[in-house]
C-alpha cells in the first residue's frame, strides 16, 4: 500500500502530468528545476488544485474528490507557512485541532512532538521569534500532528540558514525513516533528493524524464539536466582533519582530500560531492596543483552528444565529464588505465554532526 | 536613518517653507476648538445643557453609533471577504458601488433611502404596509442612515487586509485539514485583527458625526433622532451657548475615539 497517483493537473496554461508510486514507509524525490511543476504536483497532491485528469490513490482508497480538509496528507511548506497569530503549541496542535480532537488531547500530543522534534523551541513563543531552521521543525512536526497517511515535505531546507541545514537533514531523514507512511520530497537540491530519498523522480517542463533509484540515475542520467545535477560523484564518509586546514574523506573504498569552510572534529561524519565536470582525465601522472590524483580503470564512457561521461573505478570510484572532442583525442575506452584529477576545494562538503549514529549506508548505496 | 538620528538634526534639515505650512495647517485646525473653549458660556452651563436636550441626544448618538458599528461590522466584513476572494463578476462595479456613501454626499444618501425605506418608497411601502415597520422618524431610521455611511468605511479596511495576507496561508490551513470556516476562524481573522480594529473605529468615529443622512431620512425628533450632531444645528441660532457646549461634548467623544484607536492598534502589533 501507499501512494499511487496517476494525473494531469493544469495551472493558467501550464500542464503537469504525472505517474508516482511510493510504498509505505519510502521516500521518493519530486526534482526539478524552479518551474518545472513542482508546487503544482504539490497542490494536486494535497487538493488546493483540482486534477484535470487521473486519480490519487492512498493505501487503495481514492482522494482525488475530497476536499483538502479530508485527505489524509500531512505537509511541511517551502517557507514553513506557520500561522503567525497562533503560538508554536497552537501551531503544532492546528491539524488535530481543525480535525475535532478535543483541545486538550491535541494540545498533549503537540507538546510531545514538538518534545521530539523541536526541543529547543519554547512552545509558547509567537513563530515571528523562532529561526528558520526551528520554524521548520515546528512545521515538520505540524506535518506529522494528525498522523497523516502521506507526507509531503516541500523543499523543507530552502530557507533555513546553511549552518541550520545538517542538524534539519539528519531530522528529515530519521522523521522520513521512522514515518510508516508514503513520503514525497520535493527538491531542487539534488544532494537532497539523492541522500533523503529511497527513489528520484526528476520533472521538467510539467514531464516525468526519468525515475529510478538514485543509484540508478547517478550511473545514467538520461537527460542533460539530469547529467548536470544529479550525475554527482557522492561520498560519505569520516572526516580527519589535516594540518593545513584540509582534510582526509575516509570512505568505505577509498578516501579524498577536502577543503572544509571551517574546522572540523575528529570523526565528524561528512557527505561530500563533486561534480564530474570538476574532473580531469589523464594519460599519464599529472603535474599541478590539484590535490586528488587518483589510478584508475575506466569502466564506462557514455557519448551523449557533444559530452562525455567516464565512469573510472578509482577508489573510491569517480565519473568525469569530458567533450566528446577529448574522448576521441585521448582514445579513451572502458579498460584503458587513467589518472583523475580534481581539486578539494570543488568537493562541497556536508558535515552532518559528530554523533555515533553512522549514515544510513543503504541511502546512498542503494 | 532616522532612528540613529537626534531629532535636532533631522530639523535642521526640514526646510523652513515646511515649517511655516504645516504652522498654518497645525492653527487652522487648532483655531476653531480653542475658539469653542473662548466662547462657551461657562457660568450658565447647567442651564444650557438641559435647555437644548443634551442628555436624550448624547444617549442616542452613543446608542446609535454604536448599533450603526456592530451592524457594519456584521455586513461589512463579510462582504469585504467577497470582494476580496470569491470569484464573482462585474466586482468592480459591485466596489465601487458599495463605496460610493464615502464620496456621496450624506443629504443625497438621505433623499435616496426615503425613496428607497421611506413609507412610500420603492421597499418602505411594502415594509409598512405588509409588516407595519416604519423606519422614518424613529431610532431605527437613525441606525439605518448611520450605517449606510460608516458600513463602506469597514469594508475598505477588511478588504485592503485581506489583500494583504498572503493567500497561501489559507491554502496551507485547508492542506493541513481545516475547513474553510475553520482557517478564516483560527487564522485568516487573527491576521486581520489591527485591520478589523482600525474599520470599526473609523466606523464609529463616522457614524458619531453623521448628520446629512439622519436628518433627511430620519428627521430631526428629540429624543428619538435627534443625536448630537442633529441637536448643534437645531440649537445654534436659539441657543448659541447651548450649541457650543453640544459641540464639545462631541470633540471630547472624538478624542477618546482617536486615543481608543491608537491604543487598539498599538496593542495589536
Amino acid at each position: 500500500m501507499g501512494l499511487h497517483a496517476d494525473f494531469v493537473a493544469r495551472r493558467d496554461r501550464f500542464e503537469v502530468a504525472v505517474t508516482l508510486d511510493v510504498a509505505d514507509g519510502e521516500t521518493l524525490a519530486l526534482l526539478g528545476p524552479n518551474g518545472a511543476g513542482k508546487s503544482t504536483v504539490v497542490d494536486a497532491l494535497t487538493g488546493t488544485l483540482e486534477l484535470a485528469e487521473g486519480t490519487i490513490e492512498l493505501d487503495g482508497e481514492r482522494i482525488d474528490l475530497l476536499p483538502p480538509e479530508q485527505r489524509p496528507v500531512g505537509i511541511c511548506f517551502q517557507d514553513d507557512l506557520l500561522f503567525p497569530r497562533l503560538s508554536t503549541l497552537e501551531n503544532v496542535a492546528f491539524p488535530l485541532r481543525a480535525r475535532r480532537t478535543e483541545k486538550s488531547t491535541a494540545r498533549a500530543r503537540a507538546a510531545e512532538l514538538l518534545e521530539r522534534l523541536a526541543p529547543d523551541v519554547d512552545s509558547s513563543a509567537m513563530p515571528g521569534s523562532l529561526s528558520g531552521g526551528e520554524r521548520q521543525r515546528v512545521a515538520l512536526a505540524r506535518a506529522l500532528a494528525a498522523e497523516p497517511r502521506l507526507l509531503l515535505l516541500d523543499e523543507p531546507f530552502s530557507n533555513v540558514d546553511v549552518s541550520a541545514r545538517p542538524g534539519l537533514r539528519a531530522l528529515v531523514r530519521e522523521v522520513a525513516l521512522g514515518f510508516g507512511g508514503a513520503t514525497v520530497l520535493i527538491a531542487h537540491d539534488p544532494l537532497d533528493a539523492l541522500t533523503l530519498a529511497h527513489y528520484v523522480t526528476l520533472l521538467e517542463e510539467g514531464r516525468q524524464t526519468q525515475t529510478g533509484t538514485p543509484e540508478q540515475i547517478r550511473a545514467a542520467p538520461r537527460s542533460s539536466y539530469a547529467a548536470d545535477l544529479v550525475g554527482v560523484n557522492l561520498f560519505t564518509g569520516v572526516l580527519e582533519p589535516l594540518e593545513d586546514g584540509a582534510a582526509t574523506l575516509r570512505t568505505a573504498d577509498g578516501q579524498i582530500t577536502v577543503a572544509p569552510e571551517a574546522t572540523v572534529a575528529h570523526g565528524s561524519q561528512a557527505i561530500a560531492s563533486l561534480k564530474p565536470i570538476d574532473v580531469s582525465l589523464h594519460m599519464t601522472e599529472p603535474e599541478g596543483s590539484a590535490r586528488n590524483v587518483l589510478r584508475g580503470t575506466i569502466a564506462e564512457v557514455a557519448v551523449d552528444g557533444d559530452r562525455a561521461r567516464v565512469r573510472v573505478d578509482t577508489r573510491p570510484p569517480l565519473t568525469a565529464e569530458v567533450t566528446a572532442g577529448s574522448v576521441a583525442r585521448m582514445g579513451l575506452r572502458a579498460g584503458d588505465e587513467v589518472w583523475a584529477s580534481f581539486k578539494a576545494v570543488e568537493v562541497s562538503l556536508q558535515i552532518e554532526g559528530n554523533d555515533d549514529e553512522a549514515p544510513p549506508a543503504g541511502t546512498l548505496g542503494r | 536613518m532616522g532612528s540613529s538620528r537626534s531629532p535636532d538634526a533631522v530639523r535642521s534639515r526640514t526646510p523652513l517653507p515646511l515649517w511655516l505650512l504645516a504652522g498654518v495647517g497645525a492653527v487652522f485646525i487648532a483655531l476653531p476648538l480653542v475658539g469653542l473653549l473662548i466662547r462657551a458660556p461657562w457660568t450658565e452651563l447647567g442651564a444650557a445643557l438641559s435647555g437644548v436636550g443634551a442628555a436624550s441626544a448624547f444617549r442616542l448618538s452613543i446608542v446609535v453609533s454604536l448599533v450603526a458599528t456592530v451592524l457594519s461590522m456584521l455586513l461589512g466584513v463579510p462582504l469585504a471577504w467577497i470582494l476580496a476572494r470569491a470569484p464573482i463578476p462585474g466586482r468592480s462595479v459591485v466596489r465601487a458601488i458599495v463605496v460610493l456613501p464615502v464620496v456621496l454626499p450624506p443629504v443625497v444618501g438621505g433623499i435616496g433611502l426615503l425613496a428607497a425605506l421611506g413609507r412610500g418608497g420603492v421597499m418602505g411601502r411594502w415594509l409598512y404596509e405588509g409588516l407595519g415597520i416604519q423606519l422614518t422618524f424613529t431610532i431605527w431610521g437613525a441606525i439605518a442612515a448611520t450605517t449606510f455611511v460608516s458600513m463602506p468605511l469597514v469594508v475598505l479596511a477588511t478588504e485592503s487586509g485581506l489583500r494583504s495576507i498572503d493567500q497561501r496561508y489559507e491554502r496551507a490551513a485547508a492542506a493541513l485539514g481545516a475547513s474553510p470556516r475553520y482557517a478564516i476562524r483560527r487564522v485568516v481573522l487573527p491576521m486581520l485583527g489591527p485591520q478589523l480594529a482600525a474599520g470599526a473605529v473609523l466606523a464609529w468615529a463616522r457614524a458619531l458625526g453623521e448628520f446629512g443622512a439622519t436628518i433627511t431620512f430620519a428627521g430631526n425628533l428629540e429624543g428619538r433622532t435627534q443625536t448630537l450632531p442633529l441637536a448643534v444645528y437645531e440649537a445654534r441660532l436659539t441657543d448659541p451657548g447651548g450649541a457650543i457646549f453640544l459641540s464639545l461634548i462631541l470633540v471630547v467623544l472624538s478624542v477618546g475615539v482617536l486615543v481608543a484607536m491608537r491604543d487598539r492598534i498599538t496593542q495589536a502589533r
